[in-house]
């Protein structure tokens, strides 16, 4: 219990960090958003104008103090492109990334861990050569690159897949339940809908979850040779432990716990993979929210989303700290 | 080895016979020699080195590196006079790809080097003096930590007007935190080794352990992280340009080039394959290097 | 009394990286009867561990059998497939190891532990369903807790109750090597193979487990194998000791009579650097185990001999008897010499 409260006060604290660090670099920085959002057209009084509105002609800590409490209240400004409200947008948004990012990381882990495990079980056999070379590659490729060959293959090639967006413009999603199209069509027992749905998310979510599954594949097998080479296992094994007992249950458990120490840089992956994605694929989250942002420089909008996104990669941090100390009984005791 | 005082037999041979000695640079040699996929990375690395150096020599047409036009041979696909086809206003893509890989290597060598004149020292500082500063120096790294690098970088270049100088700047920014954690941690090990408890008792200064006993130490870990770290950087540059957040047209940097063929898909393929192959290659090329460098160096100690 | 188990002639040994055949053992010779322990002595390296390793049948990938056969009631194991060799582990041989702290997997309970092997020991996999309904049997579930608790009190330890339900951490050096042994024992395994227990834990603690397995052991008429560098443990506990020299065996023979009237000049300095409560001062054999990569022919012991003479680099003194009762030793001077211990 004191290990989590400590962990949530570590949060806290980065959380504090981290709005004070955008904070300064978005005032700190030259270039005068007001200008970028109007354009070059805009007249001097029109600048004025919106820089009262903003409140950039305040005092820096007033400014700061504005920014935190709206944060608090749920408010994060309006944006300059769309002029709605950017927290609105952003809860319009989400579900579809949560989605992605789920399936992602689903897919990632289930082609991942088993890989990670066959390739250090048959070590230097024709397998781990195989899964490697896949590994490999998975973390050199570039993902924007395979975001658009996977779409040329798939989908203007091919024609499995269709290349753009979560839904067909003329089909009607399914009631909401939990935001998720996935989830809540079959909900609905609408198994139509899931599939269609599903050919949407194939592919965005193969092209993303391929440098973490790459990740995870990698590790979990320096784990299971790591693992392999400790004096448990010679004893379990000289003593009559059932072989796929010992790899999957007792070695598997432990190599899994080094394996999640990496899963806040997983985290990392996705969110920035889900930038490019969600862009390539259309799909409609809070990624591509955020590169329009970025490409129309909508100011509010770039605080914003980098604010609640690093807030939310921190915060899955902490909670993957917790969850790790929760697995490994050394941690929790205080053990070495 | 304890000695009897009636030793009649020559002393040193009590061992018995010993396999000789190698000399550590042909063990090096020797080991890289062996691993067939490290001496792939170091060609790849090699001679991406030497077309990005010599590119505006080697390159077929060197000028359509920059915004010349040729209408007559738009959208041409592969063939003997254009090994990669050319561009939408007919420029020879695989020159432009040759030039790109200047930039890329250009983007990854300023960074990589900002990132570890900044991160290096901050993290053995906050390993060796640790205490308050310590304390200080990692929460701010733990900060910096906090936000995903692309996010990271991508706002910091929209905010500030995405040019070359600007992403070296933007991602620099972002990587020196790797490097100040790579320092802390192995500093941190190192403190606790005898041969600094000898310089410490010995009366050297603190700046003189730190940067002269412990840093040292540091370089091989250093050399395997910053080998691998050229590729995660030209592919967080690349991914910038592709956004248009990054290098901006007509600099032919590989991100863009992808992006540009992107409007051409299906049609004109060779557009967005070759860059976004070179891309791929290179960055393989210096994770096998970093890998085999990685063997290498680990197994030395 | 039968013959339990036969080790003849065994030679195991590995190519290293740069290709060059590195021999670990050579030539080793021993025999186990029913109900009796013998000691394996000689200095870390000298390839004790890698033979009992073989005996189980978990030696490392890299090694590899060269020659020989170890027959246990009869079969030679070298030529089981898998399933049948792990069949034998459990009710044939089982390993009390070395490091107590470190060979028990830290993440699951003791009792999650003996749960497995308890329900499972000796299979060679175990399928889902198989898996889940013991756990899922109250009454099953109930007799294997039973069970586990009973074999912790038999090693004698406090409160097993309770600690069947602690983490490996939560337990002390001693207590550990003791829920290794009751581990050891679960399968009721003719011969038992001790690893050094105890070398990682106090001189007290490493007497009770050493008294604490001897005991064990003669109750239920098992055999052991008792791995160990320490002479004076093993003139305790063994009936015969075979001692090791750089992969071979050099001396072997009643325990009594091997260390009382030795023949090798490695087990008479091995009982002379034995530290004794006297005025005498430290006696070491000097120099250190030969490069196993570097052997030629003649006796590998001979540059660290004080009765080595020309005669001895020729050609590798067989293991000879010196004696009716079994002692033999590998030394051309064996029966000329007069060591003293």
């Amino acid at each position: 219990m004191r290990f989590v409260l400590r962990r949530i006060a570590e949060l806290a604290v980065v959380m504090f960090g981290l709005s004070v660090l955008i904070f300064v670099i978005s005032r700190v920085l030259p270039g005068d958003p007001v200008r970028f959002a109007l354009g070059p057209q805009a007249t001097e009084e029109q600048i004025a104008q919106l820089s009262r509105e903003m409140g950039l002609d305040q005092p820096m800590v007033v400014q700061y103090w504005r920014l935190i409490k709206g944060l608090f209240q749920g408010d994060l400004g309006v944006s300059l492109t769309t002029f709605r409200p950017i927290a609105g947008d952003l809860l319009t948004f989400l579900p579809a990334s949560l989605e992605l990012a789920f399936v992602g990381m689903a897919l990632a882990i289930v082609v991942g861990v088993p890989l990670g495990v066959m390739t250090a079980v048959h070590r230097n056999k024709g397998r781990d050569f195989v899964g490697r070379a896949l590994a490999f590659s998975g973390v050199a490729l570039p993902v924007f690159w395979f975001a658009l060959l996977v779409q040329m293959l798939f989908s203007f090639e091919m024609r499995i897949f269709p290349p753009l967006g979560r839904i067909d413009a003329d089909v009607a999603p399914p009631p909401s339940v939990t935001g998720s199209f996935l989830i809540d069509s079959l909900l609905a027992l609408d198994f139509g809908l899931f599939l269609h749905l599903l050919s949407f998310v194939v592919l965005p979510a193969i092209v993303l979850a391929a440098s973490p599954m790459a990740m995870i594949l990698r590790l979990l097998r320096a784990s299971m040779l790591d693992e392999m080479g400790k004096d448990y296992v010679l004893t379990a094994r000289a003593n009559g432990m059932p072989r796929n007992l010992l790899i999957y249950k007792y070695m598997l458990r432990n190599a899994f716990s080094a394996t999640l120490t990496i899963i806040g840089l997983l985290f990392g992956f996705f969110i920035g993979g889900a930038f490019i994605v969600e862009t390539v694929f259309s799909w409609p989250g809070i990624g591509r929210y955020g590169v329009r942002a970025l490409q129309f420089k909508d100011f509010n909008a770039i605080i914003a989303v980098t604010l609640v996104v690093g807030m939310a990669y921190a915060a899955a941090n902490t909670l993957v700290t917790v969850l790790y100390g929760w697995l490994d009984p050394r941690l929790r005791l205080g053990g070495r | 080895m304890a000695d009897d005082a009636n030793v009649t037999i020559a002393s040193g041979l009590e061992d018995g016979p010993v396999s000789k000695a190698v000399p550590t640079w042909r063990i090096a040699l020797e080991t890289l020699r062996k691993s067939p996929l490290s001496m792939i990375g170091l060609f790849i690395v090699v001679a991406v080195i030497f077309i990005a150096i010599f590119a505006p020599w080697i390159a077929p047409f060197p000028d359509d590196a920059g915004a010349t036009v040729n209408f007559a041979e738009r959208l041409q696909p592969p063939s003997w006079k254009h090994w990669f086809g050319t561009d939408i206003v007919g420029r020879d893509v695989l020159s432009r790809v040759m030039v790109g890989a200047r930039i890329s290597l250009m983007i990854a060598f300023f960074v990589i080097v900002l990132a570890v004149l900044i991160g290096v020292p901050i993290g053995i500082i906050a390993a060796y003096w640790g205490g308050w500063l310590g304390n200080v120096l990692m929460r701010i790294n733990e900060v910096f930590l906090a936000i995903p690098s692309l996010v990271f970088v991508l706002a910091v270049a929209a905010l500030l007007g995405p040019s070359l100088p600007v992403v070296i700047a933007a991602i620099s920014l972002a990587w020196w935190t790797w490097f100040a954690r790579l320092a802390y941690g192995e500093a941190l090990h190192l403190k606790e080794e005898q041969f600094v408890e000898a310089a410490r008792v010995s009366g050297a200064s603190g700046l003189r352990i730190a940067f002269g006993e412990i840093l040292p130490n540091l370089t091989s870990v250093l050399i395997v992280k910053i080998t691998l770290d050229i590729g995660y950087v030209i592919l967080l540059g690349a991914a910038l340009g592709f956004l248009g957040l990054g290098v901006q047209p007509p600099d032919p940097e590989w991100g863009i080039m992808v992006a540009e063929g992107r409007d051409q898909l299906p049609n004109a393929w060779w557009l967005t394959t070759f860059p976004g192959l070179a891309i791929f290659l290179t960055v393989i090329g210096f994770n096998l290097l970093g890998d085999g460098l990685n063997d290498l160096l680990g197994a030395r100690q | 009394m039968s013959t339990l188990l036969e080790v003849e002639d065994l030679d195991i040994g590995f190519r290293d990286a740069d290709g060059v055949e590195v021999t670990l053992l050579s030539g080793i010779s021993l025999s186990l009867a029913r109900g009796e322990i013998i000691a394996l002595v000689g200095e870390s390296g000298c390839g004790k561990s890698v033979t009992s390793k073989a005996v189980l049948g978990v030696l490392a990938d890299n090694l590899s059998v060269r020659g020989g056969a170890i027959r246990f009631e009869g079969r030679d194991l070298l030529e089981l497939d898998e399933a049948a060799y792990q069949a034998l582990r459990g009710p044939a041989f089982t390993l009390v190891p070395q490091h107590p702290l470190s060979s028990l997997n830290p993440v699951f309970t003791v009792g999650e532990q003996f749960f497995d092997l308890i329900a499972f020991q000796g299979r060679t996999r175990v399928g889902a369903i198989e898996y889940w309904r013991p756990r899922l049997n109250r009454a099953r579930r109930h007799a294997i807790r039973e069970r586990t608790i009973e074999a912790l009190r038999e090693v004698s330890l406090p409160s097993p109750e309770e600690l069947v339900d602690r983490y490996p951490l939560q337990l002390s050096g001693g207590q550990s090597q003791r829920v290794l042994i009751a581990m050891a024992l679960l399968g009721d395994p003719k011969i038992v193979i001790a690893d050094e227990p105890g070398t990682a834990l106090d001189v007290t603690i490493e007497a009770q487990i050493n008294d604490l397995l001897l005991e064990r052991v003669h109750a239920r008429n098992t055999s052991m194998i008792y791995i160990t560098h320490d002479l004076g443990i093993a003139s305790q506990l063994a009936d015969r000791v075979y001692v090791m020299y750089a992969g071979r065996v050099v001396e072997d023979g009643p325990t009594g009579r091997v260390f009382a009237a030795p023949r090798h000049p490695y087990t008479a300095g091995l009982l002379k650097a034995v530290p004794k409560v006297t005025d005498e001062p430290f006696a070491g054999i000097r120099g250190t185990l030969p490069d196993p990569k570097a052997v030629d022919a003649g006796c590998a012991f001979r540059w660290r001999c004080p009765h080595a003479v020309d005669a001895c680099a020729g050609s590798l003194p067989p293991l000879d008897q010196v004696a009716d009762d079994g002692h033999r030793a590998a030394c051309i001077r064996a029966r000329e010499l007069e060591l003293s211990s």
